[in-house]
């Protein structure tokens, strides 16, 4: 290939090159526009020249710049359609301007001049060639890139993904772990209940057997439905009771006297009027049997609901039901909080809510991680706890609300950060980030919550749920 | 109540079914040590509060943990610190007491004894047995009406240390 320095240097010392029309031009000035129609092919003698496109946001791209020996204009010039680029000086520039006559002299003739443009057009062609090839690789190599950049993106966002999964499974079984001792202990009073009345229904069966013998079936059958179906008194109603029966009937013993005055009203006039006095213990045990049963009945009752509402906990936290009822959560999550509940007066104002969209699992985790912290705010005191539901068009608003300390505002406006607690001096093993994860789940489900100043003192958490779209039931 | 200076077992214990099944495991001492049922702490001390100013005497306490309000350690130290009831016996039945507050139960409130729920009649009954011969032996000048119900073994070899048996 000849060197374009060279072919240069004879284009200059040619005549007929010489007698074309010269143009000079200085620094930025235009010497074609993009999109005009261009009658003038440009060979670059002096100076650079660049090329440059109006890009999408009306901004300038550069496309290449152009040294001496190449020339400007080419496509558009034998093409004839509209330039394709600006060429626009980059500093004060000369060149060579062709019509289209001169060109086609010097495409067709056959001196050396011609031949030296002809030349030229190849180089001019083949650098473009090589041009575009290397733009392609270029292409292909940020186009590479990228693909490589997004998939590294997405693994990191799937890793983070996991990660929040964990942190809310972990913070789940932290909180498990806290209420542990405390759900063991409601089920060991019903599961106690039960193992002593099947025990004591033996006993009682035995001595059925053995000593019931002046009660008829029909008196039998009724005592044992009355038994089976008594709301005991209360025992402050029972000391009462007791002084008034132990002055009415002071012949009948101690034990007698006593379980006379456990049974409701409706019971103990029956046996009063129906038995008579010397079939009373007889009576009182077929009565003990019934009620042993309905003890045993209601034991079981706790454990198994226990169990549900331990399970709808732990349920995994995959689980999307379009129609949840909250309450059904709220009621499930006072149930396993109940050891630490029952020592606060308890506002319950459950009313009728359209539903909402979700996850139950991760929901009762959000009320029992804000009941959990109510009931640790009201330690050594007894407080009240107020849980509200109530809607309003599309939204859906739970309010929980204790009657301890106020938070102070610097630490509402931490409260949901991660690692932040208060609890550490109290010995419990919560990570710190029951709130945060509360939070997360709650944008999850399109919702927020917020950390306000109870009416009289107290914390009051208010959270804020979409309700499922469309016609609710209510 | 009665004018006699009874020996009264107090059980306090929130809930109903639970309650019910202890008072009939201790049926046994009832025609000896009349039985008072309780809900609460603060029910408890009401009872305990009538049962000494009727003269009666508190001999055993059986008390959950885990109750509305006060909890049953508590309590039991409360009792314990109380010299009007500093003498009587106690039981934490509970499935729940964690180990701190079942040391405190033992340092502070003199506690007799600790039972897990769920409990077994036996256990329950023969550690009442012990723990109101305990009462009685320390706190009654004549324990022969008590060989019934109590240990008939210490209370015979407490009588027969001689001083204590009753010539009349």
């Amino acid at each position: 290939m000849i060197n374009r320095h060279t072919i240069l240097a004879l284009i200059e010392e040619d005549s007929v090159l010489r007698s074309m029309d010269q143009s000079v031009f200085m620094a930025n000035d235009v010497i074609l526009k993009e999109g005009d129609s261009n009658r003038y092919l440009y060979l670059l003698m002096k100076g650079e020249v660049e090329l440059h496109k109006e890009g999408p946001d009306n901004n300038k791209v550069h496309i290449d710049q152009l040294e001496p020996g190449d020339l400007v204009g080419l496509v558009s010039f034998v093409s004839g359609r509209p330039a394709l680029t600006s060429a626009i000086a980059l500093s004060e520039v000369s060149l060579l301007r062709i019509n289209h006559r001169e060109f086609e002299e010097l495409v067709e003739g056959t001196n050396s001049l011609s031949t030296l443009f002809h030349q030229l057009i190849v180089d001019n062609l083949l650098n473009r060639y090589q041009n575009t090839i290397g733009l392609q690789m270029k292409y292909e190599n940020l186009n590479r890139q990228l693909h490589q950049e997004r998939d590294q993106l997405r693994a990191a966002l799937n890793q983070i993904e996991a990660v929040q999964q964990q942190l809310v499974s972990q913070e789940k079984m932290a909180l498990l772990g806290e209420l542990s001792a405390g759900i063991s202990h409601e089920l060991n009073n019903p599961s106690a209940a039960l193992a002593r009345s099947v025990e004591h229904l033996n006993e009682s069966l035995s001595q059925i057997i053995v000593q019931v013998k002046g009660l008829t079936s029909d008196q039998l059958n009724q005592v044992l439905n009355i038994g089976r179906t008594d709301k005991p008194m209360g025992t402050m109603d029972v000391r009462k009771k007791t002084v008034q029966l132990e002055a009415k009937y002071p012949k009948l013993d101690r034990t007698l006297t006593r379980k006379l005055a456990r049974c409701s009203e409706d019971a103990r006039s029956y046996f009063m009027r129906e038995i008579p006095r010397k079939l009373l213990s007889e009576a009182m045990e077929v009565y003990e049997a019934g009620q042993i049963l309905s003890i045993m009945g209601e034991s079981t009752r706790r454990i198994t609901s226990l169990v549900q509402s331990l399970r709808s906990f732990i349920r995994p936290t995959t689980g999307y039901e379009t129609h949840l009822d909250v309450r059904e959560g709220l009621l499930s999550t006072i149930q396993l909080l109940h050891h630490k509940l029952k020592s606060h007066e308890l506002d319950l104002d459950l009313q009728d809510i359209p539903a909402v969209a979700g996850n139950p699992g991760e929901l009762n985790q959000v009320w029992t991680n804000i009941l959990d912290n109510a009931c640790d705010a009201l330690i050594n005191q007894k407080g009240k706890i107020t849980i509200r539901t109530c809607h309003e068009k599309n939204r859906v608003f739970i309010n929980i609300i204790n009657s301890g300390p106020n938070i102070p505002d610097e630490v509402k406006k931490r409260i949901f950060d991660a690692n932040y607690t208060t609890k550490n001096t109290n010995g419990t093993f919560g990570l710190g980030i029951g709130l945060t994860i509360t939070k997360d789940i709650i944008s999850k489900h399109r919702g927020y919550i917020q950390v306000l100043d109870a009416e009289g003192g107290g914390a009051w958490f208010r959270i804020i749920l979409p309700a499922t779209r469309e016609k609710s039931e209510n | 109540m009665k004018n006699k200076a009874e020996i009264y077992i107090l059980i306090v214990e929130d809930e109903a079914g639970v309650l019910s099944a202890i008072v009939r495991d201790m049926e046994y001492f009832e025609e000896q040590f009349p039985i008072e049922m309780t809900e609460s702490v603060e029910e408890a001390r009401d009872v305990v509060k009538n049962i000494l100013d009727h003269n009666g005497q508190l001999g055993l306490v059986i008390c959950d943990h885990i109750l509305p309000g006060t909890h049953g350690a508590d309590f039991l130290v409360e009792l314990q610190n109380d010299e009007k009831t500093a003498k009587a016996m106690n039981v934490l039945l509970t499935g729940q007491a964690g180990l701190d507050e079942t040391i405190k139960a033992i340092n502070e409130g003199g506690l007799k004894h600790f039972i897990a729920k769920p409990w077994d009649k036996d256990e329950l009954i023969n550690i009442s047995i012990k723990l109101l011969t305990d009462y009685v032996i320390q706190n009654e000048n004549d324990l022969l009406p008590y060989m019934k119900l109590l240990d008939q073994e210490r209370i015979a070899a407490e009588l027969h240390k001689g001083s204590r048996l009753s010539d009349r």
